[in-house]
């Protein structure tokens, strides 16, 4: 660990983390609010002996990444709401043969075009997407400019283990939000140390290697063993959370990302003013962390998800680790970052018998 | 007549329909590697359309590029493995149609691989359908059963007098309807492969290529079609050759 | 230790203040956070960036009230007079202000800081004086200090020039108690 801070973008931070994760490939396409990232790697990328292409689209980037990856490199690219969309193709496809990618989502607001400000309605298309096929992503969401480094230089190497895709889920505020950061140490990936990567040089009597769909190369029996196999391993060994004053909380607070700094603050202020909150702070939202809702302690009288987005699209997944054992509420700010003020409002409201339970559909 | 020796590069059957071009086109990429002296460097990319049986016979490295973007996944392949003799063989859907844009920026960019456009003039493998850059107007088709008709789908469009704009190393169209043609196109992938051995550039081949199973057509007669009509909108000859210079 | 509101218009330097101002309290040992709330537009328009500087971990980098408000315009301080704990600072800069009754819960500090740019010959320093103006106000840090700190901002980003000091210094020294 570097002693030395440095002031910087959280955007800018997952771009730093990369390339000290040892990425050397990245391609992309400009979209607020991720652009700081596609920046970043155009000009630090070549300096550290990798290769930078600013793409005609985030579909082809993700062929680049794609082919990048086949050949064993660390690779990534990133992107916002329409941009990200065009990225599920390339993600069913890394998902297909395996292969260790990582992407930034930085999410914006909205449909369609939407806004380009802080969002947080794309975590269904996260951590349920991927495009089409049976498949999962490990999905990591920093709360802060210093998790952006750390949980952009982890996901690498849990893309690595798994051989799968991990994605950064960040968002416009944690993006653009100036922070101390202490980066990681640098390291060197060795793109030559994999038997299934393209090297570019084969013996005649070598095995080749086929980067396609790896159902017809194994069998589907083998396949669907491979994947169940990949999926359990890492819902079991990979859930990661932060619990803040949870031990003898009446309410406890659900929330990732900005929406989750707002409830660090929320906490505080309430206990200040005598009501126990407390809050679980998913940090990988898929898989999902499960354990966090298993043992609530018994004064934990219901729950309130903190989110921006219109239907509570984290609800399901709290329900479901939380096994319907508390009331669900939801503070939903949408467009909006949630105030802290508001929140705590909110909360003793909830606690006073005052709101309803949301409903979950 | 001397029988040339199957090369060993190919080293299965393939799946192919009779008489179609694609088996051609995948003799002559063997032959032009192994008269090179490239086999163990060869990457071949892949369409997932009628391209895509190649990569279980021919034994060298392979990659089946999601449809369209084989460009983009040969350009992520060179940039990280420069010395490999990345190749992309792949059919005018992919590569003029729900590709365009990737075929272009890749020749933007000059990326010096080597691209073999199957140009059959349909969408072979979904079962037949129009392809609005190759299809003749007038030719009928699964997705155009009264004939293409320039009102509803414009008229085929001869992509490399796009390309050839661009500042690439190499251009070119062969024909696969006798001997003669099927010679020269072989040339053409040479000089193609030998282009991406020399570091010169971004260098593409078309090759005009029966599809006699989707065309409804005996397979000489599909070769009758490619001379006589086909090649009528799709000339063959040499687009661009740079000489090396930039 | 406070919330911060940096509010302007585009093009006046607002949210460098607020980066210039997170450098020195970091370099101080402080945790900080800096947010801009930005728009589709690159320039013009208003321009704003919020600082929490604090001994502890920072919550939210989003406060719902502020202890100071630094305005470069007088539509800042409109926008944001209202969202002011009590016994907040306001610093505003008085060349481009008209006068006005200020509210009794905050104290305020003004400073002609376009006026002490221009003078200066350095057109773009109105927020440096501004600066001034509010480490005077709010007496958050050593005033030799930050203009140390200040100095080598400039040098890092390869800026340095003597007329940003000078900037800072008059503002501080101008500054009075409205």
């Amino acid at each position: 660990m570097n002693n030395d801070y440095s002031l910087m973008k959280g955007n800018e931070a997952i771009a730093e983390g990369a390339l000290r994760a040892g990425c050397r490939f990245y391609a992309g396409y400009p979209i607020t609010p991720q652009s700081e990232i596609l920046e970043y790697m155009s000009t630090h990328m070549e300096e550290r002996g990798g290769v930078f292409i600013q793409g005609e689209s985030e579909i082809a980037s993700m062929s680049m990444i794609w082919g990048a990856a086949a050949c064993g490199e660390r690779v990534m690219s990133s992107s916002s709401g329409p941009g990200y969309d065009l990225k599920q193709e390339g993600i069913s496809y890394l998902a297909s043969y395996n292969l260790p990618a990582v992407l930034a989502d930085v999410m914006r607001y909205g449909l369609g075009d939407g806004e380009i400000t802080e969002g947080q309605d794309s975590y269904w298309e996260a951590t349920k997407g991927g495009g089409h096929g049976d498949s999962r992503q490990i999905v990591l969401t920093p709360s802060s400019v210093q998790e952006c480094a750390d949980l952009t230089y982890l996901a690498f190497e849990l893309a690595d283990k798994y051989n799968t895709v991990a994605i950064i889920l960040s968002d416009g505020a944690i993006s653009q939000m100036i922070e101390k950061c202490y980066l990681p140490d640098a390291i060197e990936h060795d793109k030559d140390k994999y038997d299934w990567a393209i090297t570019g040089y084969k013996e005649k009597d070598a095995t080749k290697v086929k980067v396609t769909n790896m159902d017809r190369t194994i069998g589907h029996e083998a396949w669907n063993e491979l994947m169940r196999n990949k999926f359990k391993t890492i819902y079991d060994n990979e859930q990661r959370w932060e619990e803040f004053m949870v031990e003898d909380a009446e309410l406890v607070l659900v929330a990732y990302g900005i929406s989750a700094r707002v409830c660090k603050s929320a906490v505080r202020s309430a206990r200040a003013q005598g009501v126990k909150l407390g809050l679980i702070r998913p940090i990988t939202v898929w898989p999902y962390p499960d354990q966090a809702f298993q043992n609530m302690p018994e004064s934990v009288k219901a729950l309130v998800t903190v989110e921006m987005s219109i239907s509570s699209q984290m609800a399901p997944d709290i329900q479901m680790a939380s096994k319907f054992s508390k009331p669900l509420y939801g503070y939903l700010s949408t467009l909006y970052v949630p105030k802290t003020e508001e929140l705590v409002a909110y909360c003793k409201s909830v606690l006073a018998g005052n709101e309803n339970a949301l409903e979950v559909y | 007549m001397a029988i040339r020796k199957k090369p060993e590069m190919i080293n299965q059957q393939v799946g192919w329909c009779g008489g179609c071009g694609h088996g051609i086109v995948q003799r002559l990429i063997a032959e032009c590697c192994e008269e090179l002296g490239l086999v163990e460097k060869t990457v071949q990319v892949v369409d997932i359309a009628c391209a895509y049986w190649s990569i279980d016979t021919l034994n060298c490295d392979g990659i089946a590029g999601p449809h369209g973007r084989c460009a983009a996944v040969a350009t992520g392949i060179k940039k990280v493995r420069p010395e490999a003799n990345v190749y992309v063989h792949a059919g005018d859907g992919c590569s003029y149609v729900i590709g365009l844009a990737e075929t272009c920026y890749t020749a933007m960019r000059d990326i010096p691989i080597t691209m073999i456009v199957v140009n059959n003039g349909t969408f072979g493998m979904t079962g037949g359908q129009m392809n609005p850059a190759t299809t003749l107007l007038g030719d009928k088709t699964v997705s155009s059963v009264k004939g293409r008709d320039e009102k509803a789908a414009g008229k085929p469009f001869d992509m490399l007098k796009i390309l050839e704009t661009f500042d690439i190393e190499y251009a070119a169209r062969g024909a696969l309807y006798d001997t003669k043609h099927i010679n020269q196109t072989k040339k053409m992938l040479k000089k193609g492969f030998e282009n991406q051995r020399d570091g010169k550039g971004f260098s593409i081949i078309e090759i005009l290529s029966p599809c006699p199973t989707n065309w409804k057509m005996s397979p000489v007669d599909s070769m009758i079609k490619l001379e006589k009509e086909n090649e009528l909108i799709f000339p063959v000859r040499v687009y661009k050759d740079r000489g090396g210079e930039k | 230790m406070a919330d911060i509101i940096m509010a302007g218009t585009g093009g006046q330097g607002v949210l460098t203040a607020g980066k210039i101002l997170i450098d020195i309290a970091a370099a101080d040992d402080k945790n900080v956070s800096w947010t801009s709330f930005y728009s589709a537009e690159m320039r013009g328009g208003t321009a704003a960036c919020c600082v929490v500087v604090s001994e502890d971990e920072i919550g939210t980098p989003y406060p719902d009230k502020f202890d100071i408000l630094f305005a470069m315009t007088e539509d800042a301080y409109n926008k944001y007079i209202g969202d002011m704990r009590d016994g907040g600072k306001v610093i505003v800069n008085q060349s481009l202000f008209s006068t006005c009754e200020f509210p009794k819960n905050v104290e305020v500090y003004g400073v002609e800081a376009s006026g002490i740019a221009n003078e200066m010959g350095n057109s773009r320093g109105a927020n440096l004086a501004l600066l001034g103006a509010m480490i005077k106000g709010t007496g958050m840090m050593d005033k030799k200090k930050f203009g140390e700190t200040l100095d080598r901002y400039f040098s890092k980003k390869g800026k340095a020039s003597a007329k940003n000091l000078d900037c800072y210094n008059k503002g501080y020294e101008q500054a009075l108690k409205i």
